[in-house]
């Protein structure tokens, strides 16, 4: 059996969030490549698949919504499973971003680093 | 509705806050004449002009810097005094007092006229008001959530298991900065519930929930808040419960605020029962305890927003005094009651209807 490292790309423009992240995701034996805002994700998957991509909304500039009207027009666009990480989440918020195409919306203060953890495993191991 | 606007009023409070800031800039001046007396220290003068008048063209205190550095000019021209370091003194504090006149220039005014202080002409009615404030809330309540999300995360990830770094005192400390971090969370989340539901009561979504399986679900996921003081969990559920037509989370919320609020304010080995009964034309659910209860005195008072029983702060110091109040706003959202009836030191029953027809 030919195990590859899963890609993760991270989408998050606060340090407090992404230092975390990073760490706890480096730490499971995922590949983590950060983009601090939108558009510089869009470059970085204008060139670069990954398997799961976690996306924050707010972000100054390209936000996330932005972000994922942006992929889908993308060359080289793998649907990679996207899931939207955000403080947001009035109703209204969580179907937008999923009828945009976001397999999921996580309210991050809600959940727990653990838990966040356990989404992105299930996401990369259906 | 268009607001009355009271001119009378507004003009006194203004005119009173704006003696105050000049009385605070007198005083200060004052101050630093004083100390002019005992300074030998001169400088050339320009530089800070141009100071002064950066300041006076940004700051609503203008006009007073214009006339205070027109007056050090003249003493300049007639005396070829130049002004001391106290002056530079004065400009350092100078943005200070400005904050401070504010905040005097403000509550002075909310005390006069809260309408002048909110600047209510601003806004063409009240309703525009209402979403004006509907929305700061809730960008404050996200703009919280962000570092309090943050704090989580971090703190999760230096109690977690894999983390051996830290001492046994440090942990202890860090779980309980934790445990706040969690309350302030939770009380984030009331708020901007609580904001919702004031101010869009009738446009909850609406599904079909089926009661039974719903508090089954509810009572298995609060168990472990029973540990503690071994409390026993009850269902007394009809058989044949039909469906409801409401927010199932909206449902969860009032479920989940009285069964825990029944097991926190419970004695030890207590019990909790929740019980259905199906009427004509509604579904009744009761919450009962063994715990504490509560005074007939507080019957009033113990929906209101921040209000915490006496008797309960003494149980249990934890608490935002909102939880009752958010299930009131959620039952009368979908035009149920809710009432309790109690025995001090014997138990409280919480009791609220939800209607069957949609």
């Amino acid at each position: 059996m030919i195990t590859m490292t899963k890609k993760i790309l991270l989408v998050e423009d606060e340090p407090t969030y992404y230092k975390v992240l990073q760490k706890a995701l480096t730490d499971e034996g995922f590949d983590v490549t950060l983009a601090s805002e939108g558009k510089q994700a869009i470059l970085i998957l204008n060139r670069e698949t990954f398997d799961l991509i976690l996306l924050d909304l707010i972000m100054p500039g390209l936000n996330g919504f932005d972000v994922l009207e942006k992929v889908k027009t993308l060359p080289n666009w793998n649907n990679a499973k996207i899931l939207v990480l955000s403080n947001l989440g009035q109703i209204e918020e969580i179907r937008r971003s999923v009828a945009m195409g976001a397999a999921d919306h996580i309210i991050k203060a809600n959940l727990s680093l653990p838990e966040v953890i356990e989404k992105v495993k299930v996401y990369l191991n259906p | 509705m268009p607001l009355p606007i009271q001119p009378a009023e507004n003009k006194i409070s203004w005119f009173k806050a704006e003696s105050v800031s000049i009385i605070l800039a007198l005083l200060t001046l004052n101050a630093f004449e004083l100390l002019r007396y005992f300074s030998f220290d001169y400088v050339d003068p320009f530089p800070f002009l141009i100071v002064v008048l950066v300041y006076a063209s940004f700051t609503s205190y203008g006009l007073i810097t214009l006339i205070i550095t027109l007056l050090y000019l003249i003493d300049y021209f007639f005396t070829n005094n130049l002004p001391s370091h106290s002056f530079f003194a004065y400009l350092i504090v100078f943005p200070f007092l400005t904050i401070l006149d504010n905040l005097i220039k403000f509550s002075l005014q909310e005390k006069f006229n809260p309408t002048v202080a909110l600047n209510f002409e601003k806004f063409r009615s009240r309703q525009e008001f209402e979403k004006t404030k509907r929305e700061f809330i809730s960008m404050a309540a996200h703009q919280l959530k962000t570092p309090l999300g943050g704090m989580r995360w971090n703190l999760e990830m230096l109690l977690g298991n894999k983390s051996t770094v830290l001492n046994q005192s440090v942990k202890a400390t860090l779980t309980e900065v934790y445990a706040s971090n969690l309350k302030m969370i939770s009380l984030v989340n009331n708020l901007l519930e609580i904001n919702k539901l004031v101010n869009n009561k009738n446009s909850l979504p609406t599904e079909a929930v089926d009661l039974k399986l719903t508090i089954q679900n509810l009572l298995n996921d609060t168990k472990y808040l029973t540990h503690q003081n071994q409390i026993d969990l009850i269902l007394e559920a009809e058989p044949d419960l039909p469906k409801v037509y409401l927010d199932p989370k909206a449902f969860h919320e009032v479920l989940l605020n009285l069964v825990a609020n029944a097991i926190k304010y419970n004695r030890d080995r207590g019990k909790v029962v929740v019980k259905t009964r199906l009427t004509g034309s509604e579904v009744i659910i009761s919450v009962t305890d063994t715990g504490i209860g509560i005074s007939q005195e507080e019957n009033k008072k113990i929906f209101e927003r921040f209000y915490r029983s006496p008797k309960a702060i003494e149980k249990s110091s934890e608490g935002s005094g909102l939880g009752l109040y958010l299930v009131k706003l959620i039952v009368e959202s979908w035009h149920g009651k809710i009432w309790f009836t109690s025995a001090v030191n014997q138990g409280t029953t919480f009791s609220f209807t939800i209607p069957l027809v949609k």
